[in-house]
């Protein structure tokens, strides 16, 4: 298990004990409960996604999980506490150990189907006509293609 | 269907191409490298020159001289000479095939600073009278645990809950008193958020850098809309468009996969859910945009081979959709079912309910109407004539995304946003579009740049009235918000606020407790009335009023400003009604400031 996913792990137990031991005032508290809420859940929750190793180190898989990463913790935040809410039983260390076990949940999890999975057929991309790509990706170890790829441009 | 091409094929022709047309020679390189170069330097030094520029132009800015044409008219030359200069040095960047993706993204997220920061940084106060109140909505759902009672008309965002919910959780979480302080650079903010979803959204289509950048810079020059301050829309928009580049990287034509790499055409499970996830939290937090969202995956699963993905993704929003209507949502839409089918029985109404009554406008704000009015039919011309003269885009969802909105154009009003929900919609796929008329490589492409950098500014320009030139009723001084807070601290629960319009800041922070009367939305005989005789026209509205549940006047000078803009009711019918309150003895001036005075009302003597 990498450090990553422990930290995850633990990210959101940090943040319910610094929630219930810190003065509202206190710096500390904002800056480890929104970095906790914004970055930890979504990014346990796109490594859990993540269908494949494939495109780990293409750029436009570190804008995804970029992009996942917020939304998505955004969004767990959103159906962990709406239920709260709906039903009268909200405060802020149920919703934030809630978030927290789903969290851990997602960041020790193996990935679904991982091991069990078919190898999947090779598709050789897209149809004719789908678009001009006359630029080079700059990421000259995305490629995985089995072809030489233009050296990048600096 | 045909034989497949690989996009690595397609990039090494057109690699080899540009090599054929450009022989090697050690001379022809130098040359090229020397105006390369010399384009690097121009790039690299135009940014942070127009970023200086920029903030320097903003330390002397008169916001009380904002009329017809709010910013626009007291922004300095400076001002605009920094936005010129950010788009020449986009366009020049544009011209170089070796700009790295760092200049243009320092580029693009200066455009959004300049756009969408100047504001904020002009600004004593939150700017726009709904992300004051959604503001207040925020806190009343603190006070109340939930669900905001007695919430009248704002009854609609106890059953769409998700953004005021995760607001309320995160200010108690963090400790924050109130969602005011980040609120103020919600723009930017989400702006420069939503970048990094629009970036996806555009790879999943082309890997051509400039296209992509291109396309956020299109997308950042049109929207002009302005759904992008503290409220559940903008919150929406995100995940809307952070789940349609999911999908559309999933689609068999998806420009993410390269040769070699595998897929099935089928979701993994993992991405399924969390496709999911953000569907229920779309659905969860804002009426329009499941509808909006529902819209584009029918269009995106129109063609046969999109159908195998796009289908499982439609069918769990739908249920997900009609499960939180048919229990969270129900009173509202049960309360409002008629509203929604007569609206269905009248598409001309709901098509045009947008517009402007231009002929009482403002004369500035006619202009300003006409040039929003423009720039997106500009915007819709371009995408189209893209269509027919790029063959590849018709391959690709883009054009089935710029169209989905348009059939809820039919549905529903939106309360006379319909037509300019729809343009945000559509702008995300349109911009690609546009980016790919213009920008798609030719044979000349710096001829080809000096060609697009016209346009580039004039969409430019047409934000900057559709986005700036409403800006004297969105501003709020010091002294506004403190007449609006006076109300909300002093008025006893059960008193009934009085407004002209909703440009008061604070009008809604005790809504639950206060009744709201807002003077612009009521029958047209009323408004006669009280133009006629504000006293008299008052009365009808104010008669509950007594010694312990009073009534209070709210007049200010950004209701003046957007009676004025809209022409709902005359330009001075503000500076009358203050002259004739003063007159009243039962009208007791309670505040009184520069830009504010506040009457109380607590039922005639004798």
């Amino acid at each position: 298990m990498t450090s990553l996913r422990r930290g995850l792990a633990l990210s959101g137990w940090a943040a319910a004990a610094v929630v219930a031991f810190l003065p509202d005032a206190l710096v500390l508290r904002a800056v480890v409960t929104t970095a906790f809420l914004l970055v930890c859940p979504g990014l346990a929750a796109s490594r859990w996604a993540r269908p494949g190793a494939a495109r780990v180190r293409d750029r436009t898989a570190a804008l995804e999980r970029g992009v996942l990463t917020v939304t998505l913790s955004l969004s767990m935040a959103v159906l962990v506490v709406e239920p709260l809410f709906l039903t009268g039983t909200f405060t802020v260390t149920r919703a934030l150990l809630a978030l927290a076990a789903v969290t851990s949940a997602l960041a020790l999890l193996p990935k679904p189907g991982g091991r069990r999975s078919r190898a999947p057929r090779a598709v050789p991309g897209p149809e004719p006509g789908s678009g001009p790509d006359p630029d080079p990706d700059p990421d000259p170890r995305s490629a995985g293609t089995g072809r030489p790829e233009p050296p990048a441009p600096e | 269907m045909g034989k497949l091409q690989t996009l690595t094929g397609g990039r090494m022709a057109s690699f080899t191409g540009a090599v054929a047309r450009r022989p090697g020679t050690a001379a022809g390189d130098r040359r090229r490298s020397g105006r390369t170069t010399a384009l690097q330097w121009a790039t690299r030094l135009i940014l942070p020159a127009a970023l200086a520029l920029w903030l320097l132009s903003l330390r002397h800015v008169d916001l009380a001289g904002m009329r017809d044409y709010g910013l626009l008219q007291v922004l300095p030359v400076l001002f605009w000479v920094a936005l010129g200069l950010l788009t020449l040095g986009f366009c020049l960047a544009l011209a170089d095939r070796r700009t790295g993706g760092g200049w243009f993204a320092g580029y693009v997220l200066g455009l959004i600073a300049v756009i969408h920061a100047t504001p904020t940084l002009l600004y004593p106060t939150l700017r726009y009278s709904w992300a004051w109140k959604h503001v207040a909505v925020v806190d009343a759902v603190i006070r109340h645990h939930g669900e905001v009672p007695h919430a009248d008309k704002l009854a609609i965002y106890n059953q769409w809950p998700g953004f005021f919910d995760l607001n309320a959780f995160f200010l108690q979480a963090t400790g924050l008193r109130s969602a005011l302080g980040y609120a103020t650079w919600t723009p930017p903010v989400f702006n420069a958020v939503l970048l990094a979803p629009l970036l996806l959204l555009h790879r999943t289509v082309t890997r051509d850098r400039r296209l992509i950048w291109g396309a956020a810079w299109v997308y950042y020059s049109c929207s002009w809309v302005g759904q992008d301050y503290f409220a559940p829309q903008a919150f929406a928009f995100l995940l809307f468009v952070t789940m349609i580049a999911l999908v559309m990287g999933q689609l068999p034509a998806s420009a993410l996969y390269r040769t070699g790499e595998t897929r099935t055409n089928r979701w993994p499970v993992g991405r399924f859910v969390v496709v999911m996830v953000i569907a229920a939290v779309i659905i969860s937090s804002h009426p329009l945009t499941p509808f909006m969202l529902i819209s584009a995956l029918v269009a995106l699963s129109l063609p046969r081979r999109n159908r195998r993905v796009v289908l499982p993704v439609l069918a769990g929003t739908v249920v997900l959709a009609v499960l939180w209507d048919a229990t969270v949502a129900r009173p509202y839409l049960s309360e409002n079912l008629n509203d929604f089918l007569g609206s269905l029985l009248k598409p001309d109404t709901n098509v045009v309910s947008g517009l402007a009554a231009l002929g009482a406008a403002a004369p500035g704000q006619v202009v300003v109407s006409w040039v929003d009015r423009g720039l997106s039919a500009a915007v819709f011309v371009l995408a189209a004539i893209a269509f027919l003269a790029r063959p590849w885009v018709r391959r690709t969802g883009l054009p089935l995304l710029v169209v989905a909105p348009l059939p809820l154009l039919v549905a529903n009003a939106y309360g006379g946003e319909m037509i300019f929900r729809a343009y945000l919609f559509a702008l995300p796929a349109a911009s690609l579009l546009i980016a790919a008329l213009l920008l798609e490589r030719s044979g000349r492409p710096r001829l080809q740049v000096l060609a697009a950098c016209p346009l580039l500014l004039a969409l430019l320009g047409g934000l900057m009235f559709g986005y700036y030139g409403k800006e004297s009723a969105n501003y709020f001084t010091e002294e506004e918000v403190a007449a609006g807070r006076f109300v909300a601290a002093t008025a006893p629960p059960g008193s009934t606020v009085v407004s002209l319009t909703s440009a008061v800041p604070g009008l809604y922070l005790r809504y639950d407790e206060n009744p709201q009367v807002q003077l612009d939305e009521q029958d047209i005989r009323d408004r006669r009335r009280l133009v006629n005789d504000p006293v008299k026209g008052l009365e009808g509205f104010v008669k509950r009023a007594s010694p312990t549940q009073p009534a209070y006047i709210i007049l200010s000078r950004a209701q003046a400003a957007d009676l004025y803009q809209r022409g709902i009711l005359p330009g001075g019918t503000v500076q009358r009604m203050e002259s004739a309150l003063s007159k009243t003895p039962d009208y007791i001036p309670v505040y009184r400031s520069k830009d504010a005075v506040v009457y109380r009302y607590q039922g005639a003597k004798g």
